[in-house]
């Protein structure tokens, strides 16, 4: 399995922590917050794209809002096979992190 | 937030077109979204400021969305295309085959056509020029017209009306010997023509002045060719030619007259050179009555030929009408005819050169598109039938999310694409008929493609016209499919549809029946205008242009030398023979209530006239030598003559005709002197040797070359200045029917083509047909069906619609070729086995065709057939 970009892996776990309001401009709002840098609407709607079409997220319309002139949002979802590369992606992350944790702690 | 305002509703709809559509909802959203925040925090301006920005940075990943779409569709759609012309190689030939032969005869018509109308266009002032025509008739018909006027009326005119600012006469020089040095030729193209010429008629001259070339007696303007023939690469300017016995100076050299004129001169002699001749002065060039002249008329801007025409009664009252009515004894009257119109609407009596009709325009032109029609509908048919095989395609096409007008626009493009190559093949076809057609048509055309925007714009209309007309059907038929019912079974979708494929091909048929009619009546008819009995044996006289006065002078003693030869039957000396020049003239017939002034073909010659051509005496006698009195007081008339003129004792008439007084001692049976087209004019013979031009000699069957030999021998030592010419009578009346001839050559051309092309469209439904029947055939044989049998099943169907076509087919060729026989005095009645053989012809080529199919079909095995799946 291809391994996550650190932009898709922040998309995803937006999308988990937006629970069920994960569309476009909320993941955008989301990430900004999080990084407290601007981020653009094409920085995130490409990888997005990206993500559905290798089936690790899936997309449904949600209720229309008034906000929206009306219009549905797409809200993603994790699926299972996005679940899958999140695991991977946190199993490496966690055995590459743990020595920095231990050489980190120990300086203090 | 439910109030929309308008700048964000139209930015709004151009976003909705940049974007795919599947994203179209949410993106639209996730941007009005971003909007009213935009529009919170830093004012409505910059919001939409911000909305624009988005789209435009859109644009281009939109342009690569669509033309990446589209490239992989054309892509698609060509791989289809070109696979279905792979695996339906018959198919696909008959299609593009048919259409190409079809496009050919209607680029070659174009040009044909093209050509037609362009005769005399080049001419500068073409809009300006008239010729004046006149004519004797009371009736007035135009067809009664002769093309000829006198000579005085070109100055005349000139000086009376201020609307006509130049006028020239021509005067044909007819055959003449031209001699420079050692060289001698004879040349048919000259003209006498008064200096104006250069200044009507567009003729730009390589060398001389034009306003003064023919100014001066015994000037001569030659073209290229002729001044290459006799100068060779030396100046031509100032040399002196030698026509006939008078010498002329070349004082200019012409471009050759184009082909597309009414006439065609090689040289202009100069009109003075006629008149300084005193005796001609006052025999031609001051005589109202003698009408011998081309006279064109250029007139000034904005002054209308009709204004003229109008004015010109007056006129020939002034100046011509009584010397006309003295000698002549009838009254004139003349007309304006433009330049323009002379090729094709005017065919009067002694045309310079034989005209064309735009009849054959209009015949050549609705045929061309007859035949275009029927490959048009081979097409259609074709593809209609073929559509079964690919319901399957459209309706996948369709559940894949095709919408109606993409595969409209496959479909249309799929005909366009074999219209295109059916295209490149007809220009193929139409360089190799070229000559062909030059030959038939008797035309010097050449396809220069790039150059005649013509023949490219009717290319292109030809193209977008066969390849939409004849894909349409298919593409709105084929796309209308319900993807549920093509996809569910296997049965045939486009059976229903088998009424109009019926249609088709009876149009078709009918259209080719008529064309085969057409011909074989046309051919009838020729074949009985050659062998009508024409009152006169036209085979082997052997005729022989008097050059020599001499001649003139010793005719009899030229006659018993002649005779002595056991091959030569009969010798005469005559103005002319049947289907040769007849002149017309007036002669006085005496009544008890005094002289009347008749006009009447006459016939100047010897004794010998009669015997010699094999004319009949149905009263009276021949002329005699024993008679002495013959020889300047005896006159033959025709039947016509003593029908026309109401002789009731024909030989008791008397005639006064010049200075001689005499009375009609024979009538002959009517003979055809001229064509067939006109009726039996009256007639008189007249023994006067003076005016003649040709000898003719009637010679026996056998050693016919030897005779020839023997004449040729005798000539020269009668005439050893004038190499030797001879012809023979019935090919020079044959000529005559030239024209009829190459309409007879052309319609069997295209109603061979015509037949072609639909037997081909049959032959691929045909093919189709069985195809579809195949499981059918199969169960009937296992059933004990004899081969015979299932062929006539294969062959009953289509053989009823050949039928069919004949009941549209023979009222419509009845009605044309009906139409076109009123073109002759003499013709065919349309009998009912011409009709019978043309449905016999289209039923037994359209039989032979399916045959092909049929047997191939009903000899197969029925296992095969039974075990496909």
């Amino acid at each position: 399995m291809k391994s996550l970009t650190r932009k898709e892996e922040l998309i995803m776990l937006s999308i988990i922590n937006l629970k069920k309001n994960a569309y476009l401009v909320a993941i955008v709002d989301h990430l900004s917050q999080a990084t407290g840098k601007k981020v653009s609407l094409t920085s995130v709607h490409l990888p997005l794209n990206r993500l559905e079409k290798n089936g690790l997220i899936e997309s449904e319309f949600g209720e229309a809002t008034a906000v929206r002139g009306g219009r549905r949002k797409k809200i993603y979802t994790i699926t299972k096979l996005g679940f899958e590369a999140l695991d991977e992606h946190k199993r490496i992350s966690d055995l590459l992190w743990e020595n920095y944790l231990k050489y980190s702690s120990s300086k203090d | 937030m439910s109030r929309r305002d308008r700048p964000l509703k139209i930015l709004g709809f151009f976003l909705k077109n940049v974007i795919p559509y599947e994203d179209q909802e949410n993106l639209a959203g996730d941007f009005e979204e971003i909007y009213d925040r935009v529009s919170g925090k830093r004012g409505k301006a910059a919001a939409l400021l911000w909305y624009a920005f988005q789209i435009i940075k859109l644009v281009p990943s939109y342009i690569k969305n669509y033309v990446s779409w589209s490239v992989a569709m054309i892509k698609n759609y060509l791989k289809i295309a070109f696979r279905n012309i792979k695996k339906h190689k018959a198919y696909s030939f008959i299609n593009i085959a048919g259409l190409a032969v079809g496009m050919a005869c209607c680029l070659l018509i174009i040009l044909f056509v093209q050509d037609e109308l362009s005769y005399d266009r080049y001419h500068e002032k073409a809009d300006r020029i008239y010729r004046l025509v006149d004519s004797l008739d009371a009736s007035g018909e135009f067809g009664r017209y002769y093309a000829l006027s006198s000579a005085p009326f070109a100055p005349r005119l000139k000086k009376d009306f201020p609307e006509v600012e130049d006028a020239v006469r021509f005067f044909l020089g007819r055959r003449r010997m031209v001699t420079y040095e050692n060289k001698k030729f004879y040349e048919d193209g000259l003209i006498f023509a008064d200096a104006s010429i250069f200044n009507i008629f567009t003729f730009p001259l390589v060398k001389g002045d034009p306003d003064t070339a023919l100014e001066a007696p015994n000037t001569l303007v030659i073209s290229e060719r002729i001044a290459l023939k006799y100068f060779g690469s030396d100046e031509a300017m100032d040399k002196t030619l030698k026509i006939n016995e008078q010498e002329y100076l070349v004082t200019g050299v012409m471009k050759e007259i184009p082909k597309n004129s009414h006439f065609q001169a090689d040289m202009f002699a100069s009109m003075k050179t006629l008149e300084q001749i005193p005796s001609v002065q006052e025999r031609y060039f001051q005589r109202w009555a003698r009408h011998e002249f081309y006279t064109y008329l250029l007139l000034r801007e904005c002054s209308s030929g009709e204004e003229l025409e109008a004015k010109l009664p007056g006129f020939i009252e002034k100046y011509a009408a009584s010397e006309i009515k003295t000698i002549l004894g009838s009254t004139l009257s003349s007309r304006l005819q433009p330049l323009k119109s002379i090729h094709l609407y005017s065919n009067l009596q002694h045309e310079i050169s034989p005209t064309s009709d735009i009849k054959y325009v209009t015949i050549f032109s609705v045929v061309a598109l007859f035949i275009l029609l029927i490959a048009c509908v081979n097409f259609m048919n074709l593809a209609t039938a073929r559509s079964v095989n690919r319901s399957r395609e459209v309706g996948m096409r369709k559940v894949v999310g095709a919408r109606r007008f993409q595969l409209v626009q496959q479909f249309l493009g799929e005909s366009l694409l074999f219209t295109f190559l059916a295209l490149l093949l007809a220009l193929i076809l139409v360089m190799i008929a070229l000559p062909l057609f030059n030959s038939l048509t008797g035309k010097e055309i050449e396809v220069d493609l790039l150059n005649n925007f013509v023949v490219l714009e009717s290319m292109i209309a030809i193209l977008v016209f066969v390849g939409l007309a004849s894909g349409s059907y298919p593409a709105f038929f084929i796309s209308r499919y319900q993807p549920a019912n093509v996809l569910k079974s296997t049965a045939s979708a486009g059976s229903t549809k088998s009424l109009l494929r019926k249609a088709l091909v009876v149009l078709q048929f009918s259209i080719s029946i008529v064309l085969i009619i057409s011909t074989v009546v046309v051919l009838d008819q020729l074949d009985f205008l050659r062998n009508r009995r024409l009152g006169f044996d036209k085979e082997h006289v052997v005729v022989v242009p008097i050059r020599d006065n001499a001649i003139r002078k010793n005719s009899e003693g030229i006659k018993a030398e002649l005779m002595q030869n056991p091959g030569i039957l009969n010798a005469t000396i005559t103005i002319g023979v049947p289907g040769g020049v007849v002149a017309g003239d007036a002669i006085q017939l005496v009544t008890e209530e005094g002289k009347k002034t008749i006009t009447v073909r006459m016939i100047y010659t010897d004794h010998d006239y009669i015997k010699t051509m094999g004319m009949e005496i149905v009263e009276g006698r021949d002329f005699s030598k024993e008679m002495s009195t013959d020889a300047n007081e005896a006159f033959i008339v025709n039947e016509a003559a003593v029908r026309q003129l109401q002789l009731e004792n024909p030989l008791a008439t008397r005639f006064e005709w010049d200075d001689k007084k005499g009375r009609v001692i024979g009538v002959v049976k009517d003979f055809q002197f001229q064509s067939l087209r006109e009726e039996i004019n009256p007639l008189v013979i007249h023994i006067w040797t003076s005016n003649t031009y040709v000898f003719a000699m009637r010679i026996r069957p056998e050693h016919i070359p030897q005779t020839l030999a023997f004449i040729e021998n005798k000539w020269e030592e009668l005439d050893p200045a004038h190499p030797f010419e001879y012809s023979f009578m019935d090919e020079t009346f044959n000529r005559i029917y030239r024209r009829e001839e190459k309409l007879s050559q052309i319609f069997s051309v295209f109603s061979f083509l015509a037949i072609f092309i639909a037997s081909l469209g049959l032959f691929g439904l045909a093919l189709y047909m069985v195809e579809q029947r195949t499981k059918e055939i199969g169960i009937r044989k296992v059933l004990g069906a004899s081969i015979g049998r299932i062929f006539v099943l294969l062959l009953r169907e289509s053989a009823l619609l050949v039928l069919v076509a004949n009941l549209f087919a023979w009222p419509a060729a009845y009605f044309f070729m009906h139409n076109w026989l009123q073109n002759f005095a003499y013709r065919v009645s349309i009998a009912p086995w011409i009709f019978v053989l043309s449905a016999a012809i289209a039923l037994v080529i359209a039989m032979l065709t399916i045959s092909f199919q049929a047997v191939k079909a009903a000899l197969a095995d029925p296992v095969n057939s039974l075990r496909y799946e």
